[in-house]
């Protein structure tokens, strides 16, 4: 049975900052981008990959293959999950996921988004997802590396 | 014309690139052709792509980087991977890097080997102090 260790929202997915920090930080030994384009882009896997040490296994799940997949294919792994935008998360935990608190490291300005804080920007479709996954019980964290400072998580609801 | 001329691109986590082109301004003097686009926190891959593409000319294009694999590598990668132009891309920039670029950049030497020779003075650039080999003790 595997463990998600740590969940989080970039819309780097993997990139120089996460390996070096937060898996350091949480203990994975394996991260699952669940993302729908990466898992259509060999290309875009293989630079994810060159970013992650040897130690640690990826797995790049379309949403759909992340739940149908999730509880029989990952056997025994501490899961770093990342997904690039909160209604992916939220599909996720309807879906089946188990998740109680989420890093929100970085959500960049484009599609239509308002920026929020110095690495934060939203748009409708976000705000409804943070507050749909709010009334799930689930903890949201605004942080984008592991010495920065936590920031308020009324700031993602700003519109 | 028979001078094979390129573009430089130089970008970088924030300030990264502004500042390592007004230190090569300072080192070097003239830096035409050469562009600092910085890549900050909110940017995206796409809107850095964009920055890039709205400076570049026709001519080839050498593009250096901050730290290997971040966000301004992948992004400059993911341009150079789909892009007719060829575009290079080196990662892990210092200032010996891009003056061997710079020097070079005008002269007739091929692509190849001036990202080779970049990588080999970027390389030999970094070294410690030592105060006994200064003064002959070993």
């Amino acid at each position: 049975m595997s463990e998600i260790v740590l969940t989080r929202i970039d819309s780097r997915l993997i990139h120089g900052q996460i390996y070096s920090h937060w898996c350091a930080a949480c203990g994975c030994d394996l991260i699952l981008v669940a993302n729908d384009e990466t898992a259509a882009s060999t290309f875009r896997q293989g630079l994810m990959d060159m970013a992650v040490p040897s130690s640690i296994e990826t797995r790049y799940w379309s949403i759909q293959e992340t739940i149908a997949r999730f509880e029989e294919d990952l056997e025994d792994h501490k899961v770093f999950l990342i997904v690039d935008k909160p209604s992916d998360l939220y599909q996720l935990v309807l879906g089946g996921l188990k998740i109680q608190k989420v890093n929100i490291g970085n959500l960049q300005l484009q599609n239509g988004r308002h920026q929020v804080t110095s690495s934060v920007a939203v748009n409708g479709e976000d705000i409804d997802a943070f507050r749909k996954l709010k009334d799930a019980g689930i903890e949201l964290e605004i942080r984008s590396t592991p010495s920065s400072e936590v920031e308020d998580d009324q700031l993602l609801f700003l519109d | 014309m028979g001078e094979e001329r390129m573009d430089i691109v130089l970008t970088g986590h924030e300030h990264f690139a502004e500042g390592i082109l007004s230190s090569i301004q300072k080192i070097y003097g003239n830096c035409d052709g050469v562009h600092a686009i910085p890549f900050y926190s909110i940017d995206s891959e796409r809107s850095l792509q964009e920055k890039i593409l709205e400076v570049l000319s026709d001519n080839d294009v050498l593009i250096f980087t901050d730290i290997p694999y971040g966000t301004p590598f992948r992004a400059c990668a993911t341009l150079a991977h789909y892009s007719e132009k060829n575009i290079r891309v080196l990662s892990g920039t210092n200032l010996a890097m891009v003056l061997t670029a710079l020097t070079k950049k005008d002269t007739s030497v091929d692509m190849d080997t001036l990202v080779e020779d970049c990588l080999k003075q970027a390389k030999e650039s970094i070294l410690a102090f030592q105060d006994e080999s200064l003064l002959g003790r070993s």
